[in-house]
């Protein structure tokens, strides 16, 4: 079977290390990132199903990452999840003009987080 | 845990038996319908399959009653397990959160990183971004890591703490105000009776509810293995 493939980008290890345990759970391959830059470097090497991006990291925020995500052809199309602590309407907004598919809110609720993957995979299949 | 179940192993088991019981039923069920269609005669007929069955009318009479009971049964137990489905999960997630925070901490390179880990599970998985790490330096806390508030009021901490922090003393909520109005836990880092520092956490983040029993978990971890790690790592290249 093909795995579907997820690439985690955030600063923080326990971060990391969390995603990775529940979604590996769930059958997909993991790849991650340490900042924006590591991110869409990843994302072009990897070609993943879905990212989940943090937003305030080192070298490049989630907000410049998407941007240069949406912006390459071969990408433009992956569902972004951002993963961030700001869940104000000012901050949601920001992300989705950057061009993020949604939003999750830290500390990171599993069952929104399985949701939310499992339905822009769906989607993107969907949309292949 | 502490919401009053036993474990994650024991609620999979149980959710286990539950499942089992419900495949029972719904074969039970299949048989029923099948003889009351074969009693029936050709107008309940054929009889559909659980899996994508369509919902079909009950036929009226005496002789559906028993069926309806039990699809009753049967809604009322799916619904169950859907609880429970929901709650392993949040076990599933808690867990992971404990773990990775554990991990990270006992992976540390140095006290830098050590501080850096217990920065993250602060923010990550209790959900706190005004915060300072205080450590035992001589007979003072000094704050080595902060968040969110300035360096005099990170001061002001370590001075209005000492006390309790020295203690090894947690304090949540009401007695964390009663030590400063805008703190809401101070969770000493504690091990082998030594108090290597503590970890004074202000307002939690907005979409964050009131710390709760699961929370305790994670505080009770902070302190205990946050300590452990910072006694056990070298000291980093800077000097700490």
């Amino acid at each position: 079977m093909n795995r579907k493939k997820i690439l985690c980008v955030d600063d923080s290890a326990t971060v990391l290390m969390l995603e990775k345990m529940l979604l590996s759970r769930q059958q997909y391959e993991i790849v991650t990132a340490r900042d924006g830059s590591e991110g869409v470097e990843q994302a072009r090497a990897h070609r993943p199903d879905l990212i989940l991006m943090d937003v305030v990291m080192p070298k490049m925020d989630g907000f410049e990452a998407v941007r240069r995500i949406r912006a390459d052809e071969a990408l433009k199309g992956v569902p972004v999840i951002m993963v961030t602590t700001r869940g104000e309407p000012v901050s949601m907004e920001q992300g989705y003009a950057a061009g993020c598919s949604d939003y999750v809110t830290k500390p990171i609720d599993g069952m929104e987080l399985l949701t939310k993957v499992k339905s822009h995979i769906g989607e993107a299949e969907a949309g292949a | 845990m502490s919401d009053g179940k036993s474990g994650p192993a024991a609620k999979a088991a149980a959710l286990g038996d539950v499942s089992g019981k419900l495949a029972e039923m719904i074969a039970s069920l299949q048989k029923s319908r099948e003889s009351l269609a074969r009693a029936a005669g050709p107008a309940l007929t054929p009889v559909p399959q659980p899996s994508a069955a369509p919902v079909r009318p009950i036929p009226a009479g005496d002789e559906a009653a028993p069926l309806r009971e039990r699809i009753e049964e049967l809604e009322a137990d799916r619904r169950a397990s859907g609880d429970e489905i929901v709650w392993l999960q949040g076990q599933i997630a808690h867990t992971a959160g404990l773990f990775a925070t554990l991990r990270r901490l006992h992976e540390a390179a140095d006290r830098d990183d050590v501080l850096d880990g217990l920065a993250e599970a602060v923010v990550s998985i209790v959900g706190c971004e005004r915060f300072a790490i205080l450590l035992v330096e001589g007979e003072a806390l000094r704050p080595l890591r902060t968040m969110g508030i300035t360096e005099e009021r990170a001061a002001r901490l370590a001075e209005v703490l000492h006390a309790h922090a020295t203690a090894g003393k947690r304090l949540v909520g009401a007695e964390a105000r009663a030590v400063d109005l805008s703190l809401t836990a101070i969770v000493p880092l504690a091990a082998r009776g030594e108090v290597a520092g503590a970890i004074a956490m202000e307002a939690l983040l907005p979409q964050r509810g009131v710390l709760g029993s699961s929370d305790d978990e994670v505080m009770t971890l902070l302190g205990l293995h946050g300590a452990l790690a910072w006694l056990a790592a070298p000291e980093a290249k800077g000097g700490r």
